[in-house]
């Protein structure tokens, strides 16, 4: 959670949230730390009171149009805002939207005993296309849908899991 | 003492009039415009008159609806406060015509003392040493020859203007039209008695020092001690302090001898306010106004003598309360005027509604304020919102004791000039008196009294707040991949504590 803020001079801001309920963080300016909770909001969300090391501070945002920041008050003392660096907070990409029409999953984890169509193949809806061990009894599974058979994913004898794609249907 | 008495004023002095004249047993009426509805004035008078509005939108000093109010009501008596029609002397006229007093000075005295250049004239003669100016000037060609004897920089003023209306500064030759222009405007707009106009020289770094008095109708006078003005914006005051401390003793009970004589010979009963103006050694003799000040609060809370009561007192036919030598003259006040406006930008109106309003309060502090948290805050009349008031037994301790109650006091919703008092009474300026109207009206000046408070800490902690709103909102706006960064064992432990929390 890093930023570099510029008011009179550039500010390196490092942000740790302490507990996720209470609002509460240490946040670091350059060398110094604070012990920051917020305890008030603005019905429009924004910050309305802190409290920083044990002092209870109430707070003005300003912002433009676009919604960036630009003015902070303390006490009605304007500080011009500068956002210097924005690091997003997100450390993973968004996972891909996964569901495809013609992905066939295992409905349940188990062993692959047979597969049922070869690639190329056209199925009908419901057709039976993978045959699966689970729980000491065999399962089959269903096409979702009519169409080819365009991969097949899984050998004889892998062991799978819940979820796990199996065979697609284009 | 009255019975019935009609309030023609609004704000805040209409509410310490109401409860003046109920303090001293009688009906307070009041008057009020559409947005003033909810003012304390209103809520705690005993009968409050909605005014029609009128063509000039300044139903307070429409003079024909608020006597025919007045007569219809019965009321014995008007009091105008300051301002609107406190110094208009048709008002009086016609009031007094229908047998109903008002708190003006005698009508010859009223006359007198809305005329500037005639009441200089009186007090030159009784020995005061009078500011550099001209006669009344009915025409641009006498302001003109005015302006060239008197030299710049110099000032424009309206005959008959009060409360910093009717005045203009003029530097030079060639801004000497135009501010003509701007004043005679002004006497039409604020209802003043006349289109004159007069020159007066300027003096930007003089000390604004001014004398309330009170005279009552068998010839007792008490002086009180003399405030200082000179924190103006717009030749209305911010910051007043009393004693002022800028007079020798020796200077002082001269002054007042000469006060007690122009007083005298005016014939002006009730309360007035002897102003003058200090530059160095010499000390210059103003004018007089012949009604209730806005700061009229900060010599209160010094002698412990409610002066509004006793103006009202007077005009009733009571003697004063009090006697000169009772005054009580120890310690010092300062009074700081807040007001809805926007001292970065020119002191532009902010009106809006009040959201935070947390005001100070404690042994020796006084406030004084008619709006609430949440109240509307309309600006077309006086932007002023709040006064406060502390007193200490030296400058020193009233000082310390104004920083401390100004750093507690937090206003949102609307801009205000706080955060400027705030850093005017933290200023070395400030303690040294160097502080006058010049230095004010300069906005430079202003940005580098404001940026003198910013510490290194508030600027790191300006910065600390706008990375946590940046990252408060992107939390909210991705919650799921917030939730994915805490380990779960936090959430749990949170969560437990959360639960268990004690309920107060």
């Amino acid at each position: 959670m890093d930023y570099v803020i510029k008011t009179d001079k550039s500010h390196s801001i490092q942000i740790e949230k302490e507990t996720s309920l209470s609002d509460s963080y240490r946040i670091k300016v350059g060398e110094n730390s604070y012990q920051v909770s917020i305890i008030e909001f603005h019905p429009n969300g924004q910050i309305k009171t802190l409290v920083v090391n044990q002092q209870i501070i109430p707070v003005d945002i300003e912002k433009q149009a676009d919604g960036s920041l630009t003015t902070v008050f303390l006490k009605g003392i304007p500080y011009d805002i500068e956002v210097e660096k924005k690091k997003s907070i997100l450390t993973r990409p968004a996972a891909p939207i996964r569901v495809i029409c013609g992905d066939i999953r295992s409905s349940l984890p188990g062993q692959v005993l047979d597969i049922l169509v070869n690639l190329g193949d056209e199925v009908k809806k419901g057709q039976p296309v993978v045959l699966l061990e689970s729980m000491k009894m065999e399962n089959e599974i269903l096409s979702p849908k009519s169409g080819t058979v365009i991969e097949i994913l899984v050998e004889i004898g892998q062991n799978v899991k819940k979820n796990d794609n199996l065979i697609v249907i284009g | 003492m009255f019975s019935r008495v009609l309030i023609a004023n609004r704000g805040l002095i209409q509410a310490n009039c109401v409860r003046a004249v109920q303090e001293l047993g009688a009906k307070a009426i009041t008057i009020f415009e559409d947005e003033d509805r909810n003012s304390a004035g209103v809520r705690n008078a005993d009968e409050s008159y909605e005014l029609k509005s009128t063509s000039s939108g300044r139903a307070y000093a429409d003079i024909e609806q608020i006597v025919e109010l007045a007569v219809t009501l019965g009321v014995d008596a008007v009091h105008s406060g300051y301002g609107f029609l406190a110094q208009n002397a048709e008002f009086t006229r016609q009031l007094r015509k229908h047998g109903i007093t008002t708190m003006a000075p005698e009508l010859e005295g009223a006359m007198s003392l809305a005329n500037r250049p005639f009441v200089k004239e009186r007090a030159r003669r009784l020995g005061l040493k009078i500011l550099p100016g001209s006669k009344k000037c009915s025409d641009y060609d006498s302001v003109q020859s005015a302006a060239k004897s008197i030299g710049y920089p110099l000032l424009v003023k309206a005959t008959h203007g009060y409360g910093g209306k009717g005045l203009r500064v003029v530097q030079t030759e060639d801004e000497l039209q135009s501010a003509y222009n701007f004043v005679l405007a002004q006497c039409h707009k604020f209802s003043m008695n006349s289109k004159e106009v007069f020159v007066e020289k300027f003096f930007e770094k003089a000390h604004h020092v001014e004398f309330p008095v009170l005279r009552d109708h068998h010839r007792n006078i008490i002086i009180f001690p003399e405030q200082w003005c000179s924190i103006q914006r717009r030749f209305q005051k911010l910051l007043v302090e009393t004693p002022s401390r800028v007079i020798n003793e020796e200077k002082r009970v001269r002054i007042e001898r000469i006060i007690r004589k122009v007083v005298n010979r005016l014939n002006a009963t009730g309360f007035v306010s002897v102003v003058f103006l200090v530059d160095g050694e010499d000390i210059y003799f103003l004018k007089v106004n012949g009604y209730i000040q806005p700061f009229y609060t900060a010599t209160t809370h010094l002698t412990g003598v409610d002066l509004l009561k006793e103006q009202i007192r007077i005009f009733s036919g009571d003697p004063l309360t009090v006697r000169q030598e009772q005054l009580n003259r120890n310690g010092h006040v300062i009074s700081v005027s807040i007001c809805a406006e926007d001292p970065i930008n020119n002191f532009t109106p902010c009106p809006g509604i009040i959201n935070r309003f947390y005001l100070p309060f404690g042994q020796g502090i006084n406030i004084q304020t008619n709006y609430f948290s949440g109240d509307n805050v309309a600006t077309f009349y006086d932007p002023m919102i709040a006064k406060i008031l502390v007193r200490d037994s030296s400058r020193d301790a009233a000082i310390k004791k104004m920083q401390v109650a100004l750093n507690n006091c937090y206003i949102d919703g609307i801009k205000t000039n706080l955060p400027l008092m705030r850093a005017i009474l933290n200023s070395r300026e400030f303690e040294a008196r160097e502080l006058n109207i010049a230095y004010i009206s300069n906005r430079a000046n202003r940005l580098k009294l404001m940026d003198s408070l910013k510490t290194d800490e508030d600027n790191e902690i300006a910065a600390l707040v706008a990375g946590l709103s940046l990252h408060h909102e992107s939390n909210v706006a991705n919650p799921v991949e917030t939730l994915r960064n805490i380990p779960k064992t936090t959430i749990w432990n949170s969560a437990a504590r959360w639960i268990n929390r004690k309920k107060f």
